[in-house]
């Protein structure tokens, strides 16, 4: 399943590195959840009416039945719908490349792309409290051209973190191997001026 | 309209609309999508026959429901 997952996505390129990838917060389902819970409550509720007596005719009633039993329907499937839209977006993170797999209404695919090597700024933007409680958030690549948000990304601390350090590592890459040399060599020769400082 | 003749259309809905919505999930599913390595809520759904099986769960929750409903109250 592994070996498989890294190569099923389209316009992931066979030499790029699988890093990791991330679902959107659960919080994306709960407009939907909430309304098919609450038209399932309504309906079930309806039942009791039954007990206490109904107060309409037979054609009212049944006319009541039908519109109410659709609306129930309807908003099941409506549910059912934003879950499985939910499930089919992913983002993955490769060495190379961010990329981004969405289904609009299960039918039009729309994949994006983002160099890593054209990253200049990632931004992190928690979204009021209720971002800050559940700790998601909308992080944003920064390019030389354009921008790619990802919105609703869970844990987007730890998300932001892992994509500055995949940055970092990116620009080490490019820095030439002597320029590399030297910092590391001023670096060594910084390290026994801390302790002595301190003392 | 008889009793019987609203709940099997409404219950033929709901059986024909879950079934078309699960085979357009399943036209765009890949393996990434159910991958283990997913980082987030419901990382721990993999396959696709846990996915069906909360389908199949979710279309007999809705048919039961109309069922009973419209059985009390027609």
């Amino acid at each position: 399943m592994v070996e498989q997952a890294k190569t099923a996505l389209p316009g992931v390129e066979k030499d790029e590195q699988f890093l990791f990838s991330i679902r959107q917060h659960w919080v994306r389902l709960v407009p939907a959840a909430l309304a098919a819970a609450g038209w399932t409550i309504l309906l079930f509720l309806t039942s009791f009416l039954q007990f206490i007596g109904v107060p309409f005719d037979d054609p009212t009633r049944h006319l009541l039945l039908i519109v109410l039993g659709f609306l129930f329907l309807y908003f099941q499937l409506r549910f059912i719908w934003r879950w499985y839209q939910y499930l089919l977006h992913v983002i993955v993170v490769t060495d190379k490349r961010v990329h981004r797999f969405k289904q609009r209404f299960l039918l039009m695919e729309d994949q994006r792309s983002f160099e890593m090597s054209s990253l200049q700024d990632i931004r992190k933007d928690k979204a009021g409290v209720v971002g800050r409680l559940l700790g998601f958030g909308t992080i944003t690549l920064v390019g030389e051209k354009s921008n790619m948000p990802l919105h609703f990304v869970t844990m987007a601390d730890a998300v932001y973190n892992k994509l500055v350090s995949l940055r970092d590592a990116m620009q080490m890459k490019r820095v030439p191997p002597a320029v590399q040399q030297r910092v590391e060599s001023a670096i060594a020769e910084l390290k026994p001026i801390v302790p002595a400082q301190s003392a | 309209m008889t009793a019987l003749a609203a709940i099997l259309s409404l219950c033929l809905l709901t059986i024909v609309g879950e079934a078309v919505l699960w085979l357009l999930f399943r036209r765009g599913l890949t393996a990434m999508h159910v991958a283990k390595q997913i980082v987030g809520p419901f990382a721990h759904i993999r396959g696709t026959d846990q996915l069906f099986m909360l389908a199949v769960l979710h279309t007999a929750f809705t048919v039961t429901l109309i069922v009973i409903t419209f059985l009390f109250l027609w």
